[in-house]
């Protein structure tokens, strides 16, 4: 098993070019399969490749006409009565019916018509990692969406449409303000009253305050804290939550997501990144993990969540990205907390609106 | 549901992809057929009985759309609908999708829009239940059986529910989290008989399944509360050492060990004293070394700290 191999380059290409009618759930999430696919291609490098200059404008500009804009200019107008900003950011797809319009910076409000964190989450990386400068990006509407979809709690919803709210979503606020440079959206003392609070007797982190400690959720808030330049929260006891994210780490070499569970491919990321951004990484052992993966890595591309299972564009992404934490040779490094390439972070410090 | 005679005055509208999307997806076309109509209503803002249907019609294809479920939410207020009787229909979803977030954010909606109403709760607790016989550890259906717990003051059931899972699987780390979120929430609260009582419960699993990860972990955790008194604390440390002296080892007793001799350690001013829990430690950490080889770099770090 070598890296970078084209069958995984060409899985990804092939489900950024159609998805199977199967995957009909998926129609509201649709830019977090591309961004699977997308992300997946650039840790293996074939990011200038895979992707034509023509994919790459027309892709640029699929992103941009799910955007959901404003009827106002906020820099100088006031905000109309009777608006919910919460509904600015970017769509999952193009569920909603609006006309494809890539430049639109002003339209009127539809009804219904929503964005949605995670895909304004996916949406802002794939722009990065597609070397787009985020200039028709509307970071005020963005930041206002943001304060609107706060919780008491200190969690994020995702929609203006009300959905539930989690670590899952508090995760994809702090990685839009971090790519935005702009962390005017988010109550910092409330998101970290509530991840401390979601912290559980494991010492790991939880979707939420009482509920039970799970892998995916201990990324989310680890990855969180980064974001927010504030790790030394968890400082007292980071050897405990270190021990708990080492201890996911199965016989097979495979990482679960909770105690008593089996392997899953994409643990070998949210438990891998988690313990690199807290310094444990080093303490994996990293060869079980491969011999794991090599279990679940399809000979025609992508990978499963277990052995004897088909390849889908989650696992074959993290299957990679967790390979990658672990520094797999032929495989471009991450920056976990954002879940992209160090090449891709290195553009959006240099290369984008906000950061540059 | 014959879109055409139902919808003949809406103007359906289509999804509009531009000249080259990402990801599309081949729907069916019934699901395109039934979302043009919806596109069109949801824009319109209507809240009907034939955008009901609608909402149940698409579900059936894709039961994870989020403004289709929001909608559903919408008319069923306009209508007055029988909320009882829409509990129904989300149970027979949530039967065919048990890990589907909007299902059980529906479910929430409803009941929430239902109010106190105890045989709704009852009824609740017992759809959790049949969930958790597909899958005990089903990580909305818990999150769900949380909140319903505490929105309504529902801790009746909660013990005997947690028990009779733990019978069926005592690794079930679920349901031990649970039992954490019982005894810590409840208004009763946690008593010191409680606590005592528990570290039995743990000591008598941990002798049964050493290996199982969850009560050392609930065991990790309730020895932490103030009601925990020294003498309580030695007592389970020596029934600790007792266990891995019967077992050839227990990695996860070792473990524990290790944390309290650490913190006995950071405590004690005793200078020939602390030397001596400190070798007590290292001898720990290097059984660990032995016994729990995936995890060999980080016991030696641990040993590292007591260096």
């Amino acid at each position: 098993m070598l890296f970078p191999r084209t069958e995984d380059t060409r899985y990804f290409k092939f489900g950024l070019s159609l998805l199977p009618h199967y995957l009909t759930e998926y129609d509201t999430s649709r830019m977090a399969m591309a961004f699977y696919a997308i992300s997946g291609i650039d840790i293996c490098g074939a990011t200038a490749t895979a992707i034509s200059e023509r994919n790459r404008t027309d892709w640029v500009n699929w992103i941009y006409a799910q955007q959901v804009v404003p009827s106002w200019n906020m820099e100088s107008d006031e905000t109309p009565k009777d608006v919910s900003c919460a509904v600015f950011g970017f769509r999952g797809s193009t569920s909603s019916g609006r006309p494809h319009n890539p430049h639109q910076t002003c339209s009127e409000s539809w009804h219904h018509d929503t964005s949605h964190i995670a895909m304004t989450y996916t949406a802002l990386t794939m722009l990065v990692i597609l070397g787009d400068d985020l200039s028709r990006v509307n970071r005020e509407a963005i930041v206002s969406a943001l304060k609107c979809c706060q919780t008491e709690a200190g969690s994020f919803i995702a929609s203006a449409d009300g959905t539930e709210s989690d670590m899952r979503f508090l995760f994809a606020a702090c990685a839009i303000s971090y790519i935005l440079n702009d962390f005017r959206g988010i109550n910092k003392a409330l998101a970290i009253k509530y991840i401390t609070e979601s912290k559980t007797y494991e010492s790991a982190f939880a979707q939420g305050p009482g509920e039970e400690s799970h892998g995916g959720s201990t990324y989310c808030a680890i990855a969180a804290l980064s974001l927010l330049g504030r790790l030394d929260v968890v400082e007292p006891y980071r050897i405990s939550l270190i021990e708990w994210l080492l201890k996911r780490q199965q016989e097979d070499g495979g990482f679960a997501g909770r105690p008593g569970k089996v392997s899953d491919t994409c643990y070998s990321f949210w438990v891998g990144a988690s313990l690199e951004i807290l310094g444990g990484f080093q303490y994996v052992d990293s060869a079980a993990n491969r011999k794991f993966l090599e279990t679940t890595i399809s000979e025609r591309g992508g990978f499963s969540k277990h052995a004897d299972a088909t390849p889908d564009p989650l696992h074959s992404y993290m299957g990679l990205a967790g390979l990658s934490i672990a520094q797999e040779p032929g495989l471009q490094p991450l920056y976990p907390p954002l879940n992209i390439t160090l090449r891709a972070l290195n553009h959006l410090k240099n290369g984008t609106k906000w950061w540059r | 549901m014959d879109f055409e005679t139902i919808f003949a005055d809406i103007l359906p509208i289509p999804a509009d992809e531009g000249p080259n999307p990402m990801s599309p997806i081949a729907y069916p076309a019934e699901y395109t057929q039934a979302m043009d109509y919806f596109r069109a209503c949801a824009r319109a803002g209507e809240t009907s009985q034939r955008v009901l249907d609608l909402t149940a019609a698409i579900i059936e294809l894709n039961p994870a759309h989020y403004t289709v479920w929001k909608v559903r939410q919408e008319c069923l207020v306009a209508l007055s609908s029988d909320l009882r009787i829409e509990l129904e229909y989300a149970t027979a979803v949530g039967m065919e999708h048990h890990k589907n977030y909007q299902v059980w954010h529906h479910r929430e909606i409803v009941v929430t829009l239902i109010g106190l109403d105890t045989q709704v709760i009852a009824n609740e607790k017992k759809y959790i239940n049949n969930q958790f016989e597909i899958d005990c550890k089903n990580y909305h259906a818990w999150s769900y059986r949380q909140w319903l717990v505490r929105k309504f003051n529902a801790w009746d059931q909660e013990l005997d529910d947690i028990n009779k899972l733990l019978v069926q699987d005592c690794r079930n780390n679920s349901a031990w989290n649970h039992r954490y979120f019982y005894f810590t929430n409840r208004p009763e609260g946690f008593s010191k008989e409680d606590l005592e009582e528990e570290i039995q419960f743990c000591l008598q699993h941990v002798r049964k399944t050493p290996n199982n990860e969850s009560p050392w972990n609930y065991l990790k955790g309730i020895v932490k509360k103030p009601e925990v008194t020294p003498e309580l604390l030695d007592s389970l440390v020596q029934d600790v050492k007792n266990l891995i002296k019967e077992n050839e080892f227990v990695v996860h007793g070792a473990a524990f060990l290790l944390d309290i001799l650490e913190s006995n350690i950071a405590k004690e001013v005793d200078d020939t004293k602390k030397e001596e829990v400190s070798m007590e430690a290292k001898k720990l950490c290097n059984e660990l070394i032995k016994f729990d080889i995936i995890r060999i770099k980080f016991w030696n770090y641990r040993l590292s700290l007591l260096k």
